[in-house]
């Protein structure tokens, strides 16, 4: 096989991937009698028809990098993580707890420690299942999506008792929220007109930490074996229980980072419902992005896209927005048949018979 | 095959008389299914020496080896590796003590498939000073022994960063073998070493295993094809139901008396 028709192979199959997806979706759209090409066209073409709407794309599509980012490591280690939006929702409530009880630090000093509660926060949250997978070979499907329960009920406990804001009490209104944060720890917005903020920054920077992390370290290195490798790792005399539990540490860090970044960048108190799903849409960005920073960055933009242009499919051609999760799902499974069939190198070796024996036809006619 | 006659090295060389480099005593061992695989086994090799383990597969070749690397408990008696016992070691203290390890599955053990051949190379040292400074990797460095290794290994590829599961047999065996082998170990372990490869193959390992032997490392053979065991031994020792059933030198041993072993069957006379 040539190298140029490994490419083409690739790319073909990708192309194949997509417009299957899409097919997919027209035939659901077409099934609940929406109107087919409107509604493609407003959901990846209309969130960017202005800057405002870019931004809203763009401010989705921080959290979903930060998650997504953590998710790829803890894949790359052969632990799936299915917690990240528990984990979110622990580095929501530490980060808004750090800064509640510092209000008076300047913001050097104040961001920097609300960022690594939230850290914290998350990465506790995902050390209970990389230690139950370690020590007891508890699956993690089971505990991370189980501690999910567990981190909403806590979430909603602490915004209804604890950190409920005084002033909802006192004007009794009770809105499950907690107090406003203080200046100090917001991000600053920067754009003007857009709600894009500086967490962008910490995203790319945080991407390329991955990728340092990953590829550069010889802790990345070990992780990676550990994933890819189980018996080679523990031959080649690296600790894999070790390995997945401080991969599911640093998975639950971001994820936790996200919820802080979030709620000092968009919200800037903790109310009910920013996780929003982030920490699901994070798993699929993640395979999308080809567990990647490079992949996962423009994989989440997409994915932001997707979510905006749900909000607007709504509005302008009359398709639920929930529409948009069948067609997540769809992807998934397009994504998951997509490698399965890159990584069979029969198929493509089958192809490549097949291609081979139609260029030698044409070269006799 | 392979365009050219091959003769198979032999070893030659005179028995060793040096201190045990490995030495197994009373060594028991559970298999997968918790049943005894390696029941009170007995065993030493010399530095400088090849003792040659045949068997018919089955007999506890696996979990022997896997319990020597610290893959597996050793329920019962102890491991001792120039004179420290490192029965139910974690295998990275086995590695730094010194001991080279040639897996019996060479797609899922032996390499990481998905790894490039050069990342391969390191799996065993990515922390060591030598690829990594400050918890970064060489990459510079780790290329440079890639490439040597390549040439020195006669692996054919078309460069280093192929994935080493795209290798063929020989191939991955070759590469393994160029990882063990320039670690410089004290000792090496090699299961099955050439089951499944073309001569070409198997010639250039077994030549390997010969050199090493011939600048004074003990080698314990773990192998099925007698022909391999008897060119390649000093001594030979037959394992049979998780027991050494019988030990003998090269030069009385010929594949009679060791298939016979290799059935259970202690005295010859009775057949």
């Amino acid at each position: 096989m040539t190298e140029q028709f490994k490419f083409l192979y690739r790319a073909a199959i990708i192309f194949l991937a997509a417009a299957a997806a899409m097919l997919l979706g027209a035939l659901i759209l077409w099934a609940i009698g929406a109107d087919v090409t409107k509604t493609y066209s407003v959901i990846i073409l209309e969130p960017l028809k202005n800057r405002i709407q870019v931004g809203e794309v763009i401010i989705r599509a921080i959290p979903l990098t930060v998650i997504a980012l953590g998710i790829s490591v803890a894949y790359r280690s052969g632990i799936i993580n299915i917690g990240a939006e528990g984990q979110m929702a622990m580095g929501i409530l530490a980060a808004t707890a750090a800064t509640l009880a510092f209000p008076g630090l300047p913001k050097a000093v104040l961001l920097p420690l609300a960022m690594t509660a939230g850290a914290l926060g998350g990465a506790a949250w995902g050390f209970i299942p990389g230690l139950l997978k370690a020590k007891f070979h508890v699956s993690e499907l089971l505990s991370t999506v189980m501690l999910n329960y567990i981190a909403a009920q806590f979430y909603t406990f602490c915004l209804r008792g604890p950190m409920l804001d005084p002033a909802e009490i006192t004007m009794g209104s009770g809105t499950p929220q907690s107090m406003r944060l203080t200046r100090a720890v917001w991000l600053d917005r920067l754009i003007p007109g857009t709600r894009i903020h500086t967490g962008v920054y910490i995203a790319l920077a945080l991407a390329f930490i991955i990728w340092l992390l990953l590829w550069r370290t010889s802790l990345g290195y070990r992780m990676r074996a550990a994933g890819a490798g189980e018996r080679a790792a523990r031959y080649g005399g690296i600790s894999v229980a070790g390995r997945i539990a401080a991969a599911m540490m640093i998975s639950g860090a971001f994820a936790g980072l996200a919820g802080a970044v979030e709620v000092a960048g968009m919200h800037r108190r903790a109310i009910e419902g920013i996780t929003g799903g982030y920490g699901f849409s994070g798993i699929v960005v993640a395979l999308f992005g080809g567990l990647h920073p490079a992949g996962i960055i423009p994989a989440s933009f997409f994915f932001g896209l997707l979510i905006v242009g749900a909000d607007m499919t709504q509005r302008m051609a009359g398709v639920p927005a929930n529409m948009v999760l069948v067609l997540q799902g769809i992807i998934i499974l397009v994504i998951v048949a997509t490698r399965m069939v890159l990584a069979n190198p029969y198929f493509a070796d089958r192809a490549w018979q097949r291609y081979r024996s139609l260029t030698g036809r044409d070269r006799e006619a | 095959m392979t365009g050219r006659e091959i003769h198979l090295p032999r070893n030659d060389a005179p028995e060793c008389e040096g201190k045990a480099a490995l030495e197994i005593r009373g060594l028991k061992v559970k298999s997968d299914r918790s049943f005894p695989a390696v029941d009170g086994l007995d065993l030493s090799v010399c530095a400088g020496e090849i003792v040659g383990l045949a068997g018919v597969s089955g007999n506890g070749q696996r979990e022997l080896a896997e319990a020597i690397n610290g893959l597996r408990k050793a329920e019962e008696g102890e491991i001792l590796f120039f004179g420290r016992d490192i029965a139910n070691r974690s295998p990275r203290d086995v590695i730094d003590a010194g001991m080279g390890y040639i897996p019996e599955e060479r797609n899922t053990e032996g390499i990481v498939p998905s790894f490039s051949i050069k990342e391969n190379f390191i799996l065993k040292d990515a922390d060591s000073t030598r690829f990594s400074a400050r918890s970064f990797l060489k990459l510079k460095e780790i290329d440079r022994n890639a490439e040597r290794l390549r040439t020195e290994f006669d692996i054919r590829s078309a460069d280093t960063g192929v994935a080493a599961g795209s290798l063929s047999g020989g191939n991955i065996q070759k590469v393994i073998l160029a990882r063990e082998i320039s670690r410089s170990p004290r000792f090496l372990v090699a299961v099955y070493p050439t089951r499944g490869l073309d001569m070409g193959a198997a010639e250039f390992i077994h030549s390997r295993l010969l050199e090493k032997r011939m600048e004074g490392i003990g080698i314990l053979l773990i192998s099925e094809e007698l022909e391999e065991i008897l060119d390649l031994s000093d001594r030979i020792a037959v394992i049979f139901k998780g027991r050494i059933i019988g030990t003998l030198d090269r030069r009385s041993a010929d594949s009679r008396k060791i298939g016979l072993l290799m059935a259970g069957v202690h005295n010859d006379g009775a057949v």
